[in-house]
Formats: C-alpha cells, sequence, structure tokens
C-alpha cells in the first residue's frame, strides 16, 4: 500500500453489502444532510423546549435516532425525517416526565410548526463557506485559536506548537480539543452571523 | 425510548461526551497514534451510538476546517515541495505510516489528512496556479482540492477533488507523483491534466509522458506509459486509454484561459460543463434540445453569452431568471 492513497473509500456504483458500507453510508449521509440543519434544529427545540440545558442532550438524541434509522436505510427526505424525529422525542419528553414542566406542556400545540420552512441551512457556495470557516475560526478564543491555526492549516505538530507558543505539550492538546469542540457548534449550531454566547 | 432510567442523563450528556470525542480526534490528529490508540477508539465509539455520533459530527466540523488552508494566498505560501525543512519529521511520517495501515483496517481514509501536507483549495468559479521554484507549475481549475508534500525527495500531489494542469520540469533524482483516485501519475517530463469526477479519474497527456499506475497491487506492477494524445479513463477496476488529437485536448484545457471551447458539444453537455464554474445555472429544461450540437468559444465569465448563441443558432428560447438561464423550445 502506497502512502497517501485515499484509502476504504466506498465505491458507490456497488450495492452496500456489509455493516461497515452502512455505516460510512450513513456517516456520509450525517455529514452532507442533516448537520447542515443543525441550526435549524436548534431553534427548533429552542423554541419548543424551555429548559435550555436539555438542548444539548436532545439533540445528540434526535442525531442518535436519525443516525440508527440511517443504518438500515436513507431516509429520503432528510429535513421532514430529523424535524418529525424531533418533534415524536419532545413528545416522548413530555409523555415520560413524571411531572410535566408547565413550560413545555404549554407549547405543545406549537410542535406542529411547518418543517417544509427554508432555513438558514441551505447548502452554502464555496466562497461563502470559505467566508463561514473564517468567521468560526475568528468565533475561537485566541489560544484555543492559535493552536488551530499552527496545527491545521500550517501542519505544525504538538511540540513545535508548544515550542511556538511557549505553553506545555498538554495545555496545547487542551487548546486543540477545544477548538475541535467549538467548530462543530459554531459550523453547524448557530446560524450564520448570530452570536448565541456572547 | 432512553431517557427515562437512571442512566440517561449520564448516556446523554452531550457535553461530556462531545468533549471526549474532541480529545479522540485531537490525539488521532496530533499525537503518536498507534493500532491499540485505534483499537481503543473503536471500542469507545462502540460503546453507545451516542458516542459515535458525537464523535462523526465533531470530525466533520474539523474536517471541513482543511478547507481553511485556502484562506491563504498561495503565492503567500512557502513552496512546500521547494524549503529547505522537511515538511513531514520523521517522527510524524512513522506516524503516518502506522496511521495508514490502521486506516486500511478500519476503512477510515481521513487518517492520512493533514500530516504535514499543504492543502489547495479552489472555490467553484475560481482558478489558481501554483507555481515552484523549480519552475514547474500547477493550475488547478474550479473546485478543486489538491494536497502537496515532499517526502524522501519524492515531490507528492493528491488530487482530492476537481482537475488540474500540471506543467512539471522533469528530475529524475525528485520523482514528481499525483495520486488520485487510488492511481499513481508518476512524471517523466511532461504537461497533462488530471481531472476526478463521479468516481472516474481522467488522466490526458499533452506534451511528455507520464506513468499511470493502478489502484491493486496485482495491476500496479504493470504501468502504463502514457505518452502526448493519450487520454486514460480509469475507475477502480479498468483503465481505457484513447488517442486524441492534442490540438483538441489544448482546446479543452481553455479553461486556463478563461474560455470554454466546444466542437460538435451537444447543449447539455456544454450547459454541464459551464455550470462547474458556478455562474449563473443553465438549464436545459427540454430534453429535444438537449441532443443540439454546439461549436465556438465562449468566455466561462459571461454564461448569458453561451445562452444568446444558442437562441440565435437554433431558435431555442432563453428566460434569465437571475440565478439561473432556462433554455426551452
Amino acid at each position: 500500500m502506497v502512502e497517501g492513497f485515499e484509502i476504504g473509500r466506498m465505491n458507490t456504483d456497488e450495492p452496500p453489502s456489509d455493516a461497515a458500507s452502512a455505516v460510512s453510508r450513513a456517516k456520509e449521509w450525517f455529514g452532507r444532510e442533516v448537520l447542515p440543519l443543525e441550526a435549524s434544529l436548534m431553534q427548533y427545540l429552542e423554541h419548543n423546549w424551555r429548559n435550555a440545558s436539555d438542548i444539548a442532550d436532545l439533540r445528540q438524541e434526535v442525531y442518535i435516532r436519525v443516525y440508527t434509522a440511517a443504518l438500515k436505510a436513507t431516509p429520503e427526505h432528510t429535513r421532514q425525517f430529523v424535524f418529525t424525529t424531533a418533534r415524536n422525542l419532545l413528545i416522548d419528553r413530555v409523555r415520560h416526565e413524571q411531572v410535566i414542566p408547565i413550560e413545555a406542556a404549554a407549547d405543545m400545540e406549537a410542535l406542529d410548526i411547518a418543517v417544509e420552512a427554508p432555513g438558514p441551512d441551505r447548502i452554502v457556495g464555496a466562497r461563502d463557506e470559505l467566508r463561514r470557516l473564517q468567521a468560526a475560526l475568528d468565533r475561537l478564543t485566541p489560544r484555543c485559536r492559535e493552536a488551530v491555526v499552527l496545527g491545521r492549516i500550517q501542519g505544525l505538530s504538538k511540540p513545535e506548537i508548544a515550542a511556538r507558543m511557549g505553553i506545555a505539550e498538554i495545555s496545547v492538546g487542551q487548546y486543540l480539543t477545544e477548538g475541535i469542540y467549538a467548530l462543530a457548534d459554531i459550523l453547524y449550531g448557530e446560524p450564520p452571523n448570530v452570536r448565541r454566547r456572547p | 425510548m432512553s431517557g427515562t432510567d437512571a442512566t440517561a442523563p449520564q448516556e446523554f450528556d452531550a457535553h461530556g461526551i462531545g468533549m471526549q470525542a474532541a480529545a479522540w480526534i485531537q490525539r488521532r490528529d496530533f499525537d503518536h497514534w498507534t493500532q491499540a490508540d485505534e483499537a481503543a477508539l473503536d471500542a469507545w465509539l462502540n460503546e453507545s451510538p451516542a458516542h459515535r455520533i458525537a464523535f462523526v459530527r465533531l470530525d466533520f466540523g474539523w474536517q471541513r476546517t482543511t478547507r481553511l488552508a485556502a484562506l491563504k494566498r498561495p503565492d503567500s505560501m512557502a513552496d512546500p515541495l521547494e524549503s529547505g525543512k522537511p515538511l513531514l519529521s520523521t517522527t510524524i511520517r512513522a506516524v503516518a505510516a502506522v496511521l495508514v495501515a490502521v486506516g486500511v483496517a478500519t476503512g477510515g481514509y481521513w487518517f492520512v489528512r493533514n500530516m504535514g501536507r499543504t492543502t489547495y483549495v479552489t472555490p467553484v468559479g475560481a482558478r489558481e496556479t501554483l507555481t515552484l521554484k523549480d519552475g514547474s507549475q500547477i493550475e488547478l481549475n474550479t473546485d478543486t482540492v489538491l494536497q502537496m508534500a515532499s517526502r524522501d525527495g519524492r515531490r507528492e500531489v493528491w488530487l482530492e477533488k476537481g482537475e488540474a494542469f500540471f506543467q512539471i520540469v522533469h528530475n529524475p533524482a525528485r520523482p514528481f507523483i499525483v495520486f488520485a483516485d487510488n492511481h499513481r501519475i508518476v512524471d517523466v517530463g511532461t504537461k497533462f491534466v488530471v481531472r476526478r469526477n463521479a468516481g472516474k479519474l481522467r488522466v490526458a497527456v499533452i506534451e511528455g509522458g507520464v506513468e499511470l499506475y493502478g489502484s491493486d497491487t496485482a495491476a500496479s506492477s504493470a504501468a502504463k506509459t502514457l505518452t502526448a494524445g493519450d487520454v486514460a479513463v480509469a475507475d477502480a477496476s479498468s483503465i481505457s486509454v484513447l488517442k486524441t488529437p492534442v490540438r483538441a485536448l489544448n482546446e479543452a484545457l481553455g479553461w486556463r484561459r478563461g474560455v470554454l471551447v466546444f466542437h460538435r458539444t451537444s447543449l447539455s453537455e456544454a450547459a454541464a460543463q459551464i455550470n462547474r464554474y458556478g455562474g449563473k445555472k443553465l438549464i436545459v429544461a427540454d430534453p429535444r434540445i438537449g441532443h443540439l450540437m454546439i461549436g465556438g468559444t465562449f468566455q466561462i465569465s459571461n454564461v448569458m453569452a453561451f445562452a444568446e448563441a444558442a437562441q440565435d443558432s437554433f431558435g431555442v428560447h432563453i428566460e434569465d431568471r437571475g440565478d439561473e438561464i432556462v433554455i426551452s423550445r
């Protein structure tokens, strides 16, 4: 095997034959079609569930449900499927709570909001993508951004980043970890140009 | 469904799981990564769908940042193939080798990404010329992702996506190798163009020659030598080679000058080619006119001129809707 070959890329002409291909198909679908809906999904959950500290967990559970379903068959209408799943999850949660939070119950009717409305999650062009990535990077904390830029864009190793930033390697690892975590939230979770956590 | 039993809060602590997943990605991409680490990661991923989904989500976001490299203008970058300092330190190279082996086992092709490589990206509609210190040039067409690294004296390029034209100053001491779609193209002093599209790899040689190696080890012993005028089309299982007039190949490289040249090209094929460049989208609304043959040289930036030429030639109806131009009978 020569280094640098793309390894394990699925040949899309071949029908999926085993569990591994189902996983990569589901992952690919998830990245291409579900993640771009994240900002809309978060708005939906926030609008329909007053306890803000539950939102990340609810999103996680929606993702698990749609991903698990996609392992069996890729859903045809992703947007509708994701929001129906979210709606069902919220209904389940309300039913299963021993004490229904008044705010949550008050909004039960709102669960029927239309899902066809186009959200801010349309596929963006490459230029928009670059602008968005730059903006996302700018939103990281300064040390975090520095570590990500050095490691990801300049391609420096961890010891090199540590030397450049004058900090221990373990701290570099922490900044990079924070960066990886924060970038997904910024890129997927928030509508463009909207700051949720000032 | 989950969420009601005692373990639920633990299970769905999205923040905690997310931070664990981020730490895995960070270690995978920046630490010495062994097969034992890979096994441990697999075990963690298989522990719970929550783990897997958190990991997949963060990794998608993280992989998108490879495009950030494009925010830097190529001319402000050090030539990665010619810099005095080796891009891959010995340690990282060793790690990369391990990762490749692991990647084979798990089907995770992203493992070898970013290991000391420099990534160049052109957005839709853009093109970019990279000039190396020895005078070699690489021109990236629209919507292309290309990575470069120098290793063991070899100049290596990975065409991840799109199309690139190579004009390479041959140096027997420093082979120039293009990796694309599981194939290897080794320069033997030449101008050639490589395009990846829909699972197919196309290599056309304009001048000189290249050697094309197939994907699987059995076939790779027999390299195909391509010389001027050869157009090879390869997929995972086969390679076919056609002889084409060099003049036609040069015309197909019109994009380097911002034009597309058509000779008896069907309207639908011409529209597909123009649409690669992300201007106003051409829509051929009626399949019956899609077969009409069109010829001429068109500015990529002026889609309307093309539509008007079609209107003048065939009397078709065109409608400018702002973002798109619809061609109908």
